[in-house]
């Protein structure tokens, strides 16, 4: 089966890069989701309609991880390098996760007292900090030659990051009930 | 998944919740993290002039296992050298938590954190 061979960038034309146009791949997602529906595969009997099935799962698949920032670069390494950053592993960087902490206690306090404004600013602080930390994910990604460590520790930064603005979603929807 | 009932324990009376002064010489900080879950975890140890650790204190943001873990260890390193606590290993605390395997990596994270907070204050207090 050529689709299993083919990586999530091929699935959708595209070089292996960190960089992707989410408009464009949006539009693409589309595209290829309506020639793949099983429906359009009716009068291929059973097995063609299985395939078109697993070509729906395989886009579905590849899309979220073409979106996600953090998704995008892992599976760049991956593909790229045979690195898997996605395992458990302990970072161990004092003053970034001491700011991390201090994020967090922030963010409790601000769920406790209620404040949605305040936790409105908060997000959009950590909104910027994610966007600056994407903009050096990006930068690293741009050398000729990678800097396998930097892009690891990049990557985990990002991810914390991001594992607070999820927070802040959880947060948002405890103070609007 | 459900969680044994000494995680429930911990989670909902976690022990020694708090912090000290980290520019305390005879205080030692270990902060670790674990990036595919978000966690972070904050260790601290109280240490008197023999080498035995006096107090412990933690701060974790993460899941039910990870507070357990941190939360656990913060009593077992009570009493004991710093030596001692360095031994502590994950797989102690792992099956007197009764983690499943999706979860030993709380424990790893809490037995790194003790480690990091013994080499704080070793090195600290060497200068």
């Amino acid at each position: 089966m050529a689709n299993a061979q083919r990586n999530y960038f091929e699935l959708f034309g595209l070089e292996p890069n960190f960089f992707v146009d989410q408009k464009d791949l949006s539009s693409k997602l589309k595209r290829l989701l309506q020639s793949a529906h099983p429906d359009r595969h009716a009068q291929g009997g059973s097995q063609q309609q299985m395939l078109a099935m697993q070509k729906t799962t395989r886009l579905n698949d590849a899309f979220a991880v073409l979106k996600h920032p953090v998704k995008r670069a892992q599976y760049l390494l991956q593909i790229e390098k045979d690195i898997d950053t996605t395992k458990d592993h302990t970072v161990n960087d004092p003053e970034f996760l001491m700011q991390q902490l201090e994020l967090r206690e922030e963010l409790d306090n601000l769920t406790q007292q209620k404040d949605a404004s305040a936790l409105m600013d908060f997000a959009d602080k950590i909104e910027m900090m994610a966007e600056e930390q994407e903009t050096a994910l990006g930068e690293l990604f741009k050398q000729d030659d990678w800097d396998l460590e930097a892009l690891k520790v990049s990557i985990y930064k990002l991810q914390f990051l991001h594992k607070t603005l999820h927070d802040i979603e959880l947060a948002e929807d405890k103070i609007l009930d | 998944m459900a969680y044994s009932e000494k995680v429930i324990d911990h989670y909902e009376n976690p022990r020694n919740v708090g912090s000290f002064e980290k520019d305390d010489t005879t205080v030692g900080t270990g902060m670790v993290g674990a990036p595919a879950c978000g966690d972070v975890m904050k260790l601290q140890i109280k240490v008197n002039e023999q080498g035995v650790i006096e107090d412990a204190k933690f701060k974790t943001y993460g899941c039910g296992s990870a507070i357990a873990s941190s939360s656990l260890v913060t009593e077992w390193v009570k009493g004991k050298t710093v030596d001692e606590a360095q031994a502590i290993k994950n797989t102690d605390i792992a099956e007197e938590l009764a983690l499943p395997p999706v979860k030993i990596h709380c424990s790893v994270l809490a037995e790194d954190a003790i480690k990091a907070a013994v080499k704080d204050f070793k090195d600290r207090s060497q200068k």
